[in-house]
């Protein structure tokens, strides 16, 4: 053997191992309908009413334990169709690496609407934009590609939305300054430009990466 | 330069379809073997005749389950197979090593 060979074995051993870590299902489905549940909440959300206050925050509370029902349903379909299995070191270490922000959101955003009672407004609902931010950001860490930059528009949503909220009345609407739009226009709109982002790279993406082997 | 690292090399894993699957394994807990199929491009027959060689080595462990009434094969490395792998990376660190030295 080559000292060549050798170094092209060593560059193979890593690329392996470091594909064998990563999640590999397709995201793209997933974005997508959490994009679309963000903006069908949104839009219930006008319809009833629920723009701010309590109703406003449990309607964001069920689209989100649907979007994360719907989501490993998804998951678990693709694992199915493939004949591997649902529960994979992957999926583990992204669950683990999601869990404390998001965690830490829920908690944050049920305190303070318990202390504050009335309304649900302005720093917690850009702190639930940071919080998910970085819970997506740390998940990207175990997925080849997306969700990452995805993480990172939340967090420009929580920075965007300090000024956003001092300077935007003066020629916006009040309904788009209110909870219910901003959760609309962060958790759907967001979701949606991901999906639409990964549905045109991830096909690329595994073209590629199989010529690599 | 010296030709006693290329000897010691382990045959069972110096070959480009076994040295693929154990840097797999060598990541993660366990794989499906349609994992490690798809990700190595390889036949069934193929990679089960690979798979064979590294279980006698005692390399690799295969377990089969169900998963919603379908089986499921997994392969992961035994603690022979993780030390092995691991030698087998240390002497190609040591060639390409020497041969910069050489350079």
């Amino acid at each position: 053997m080559e000292p060549t060979g050798a170094a092209e074995n060593l560059q193979v051993i890593r690329t392996l191992m470091e594909r064998s870590a990563l999640y590999r299902r397709a995201m793209a489905p997933v974005m997508l309908a959490a994009g679309l549940f963000g903006v069908a909440g949104w839009g219930l959300g006008n319809a009833l009413g629920f723009r701010t206050g309590g109703a406003c925050m449990a309607l964001w509370y069920g689209i989100a334990a649907l979007t994360i029902a719907v989501a490993l349903l998804i998951i678990r379909r693709q694992a199915l169709r493939s004949d591997e299995a649902f529960w994979t070191p992957p999926t583990k270490r992204i669950v683990r690496a999601m869990t404390p922000p998001l965690v830490v959101g829920m908690l944050v955003e049920l305190f303070d609407f318990r202390l504050r009672q009335d309304f649900w407004d302005g720093p917690p609902v850009a702190l639930w934009m940071l919080l998910y931010g970085l819970a997506l950001h740390s998940a990207g860490m175990f997925i080849s590609r997306g969700v990452r930059g995805l993480g990172w528009l939340f967090i420009i949503a929580f920075l965007a939305h300090i000024p956003a909220h001092n300077y935007a009345p003066l020629f916006l609407e009040d309904g788009w300054l209110q909870p219910n739009a901003q959760m609309g226009l962060t958790f759907g709109l967001l979701h949606l430009i991901a999906a639409a982002y990964l549905f045109l790279t991830e096909r690329r993406g595994q073209a590629a990466q199989s010529s690599a082997v | 330069m010296n030709t006693e690292h290329f000897l010691q090399l382990d045959r069972v894993i110096h070959e480009k379809g076994r040295m693929g699957i154990m840097s797999l394994l060598a990541a993660t807990p366990e794989l499906s073997f349609t994992e490690v199929r798809d990700t190595l491009q390889m036949t069934d027959g193929n990679l089960m005749s690979h798979v064979r060689t590294l279980q006698e080595a005692g390399y690799v462990v295969v377990s089969k389950s169900f998963q919603n009434n379908r089986p499921l094969t997994t392969l992961s490395l035994t603690p022979a197979g993780d030390k092995a792998f691991a030698a087998y990376i240390t002497l190609l660190e040591q060639i390409v090593r020497q041969a910069r030295q050489n350079l």
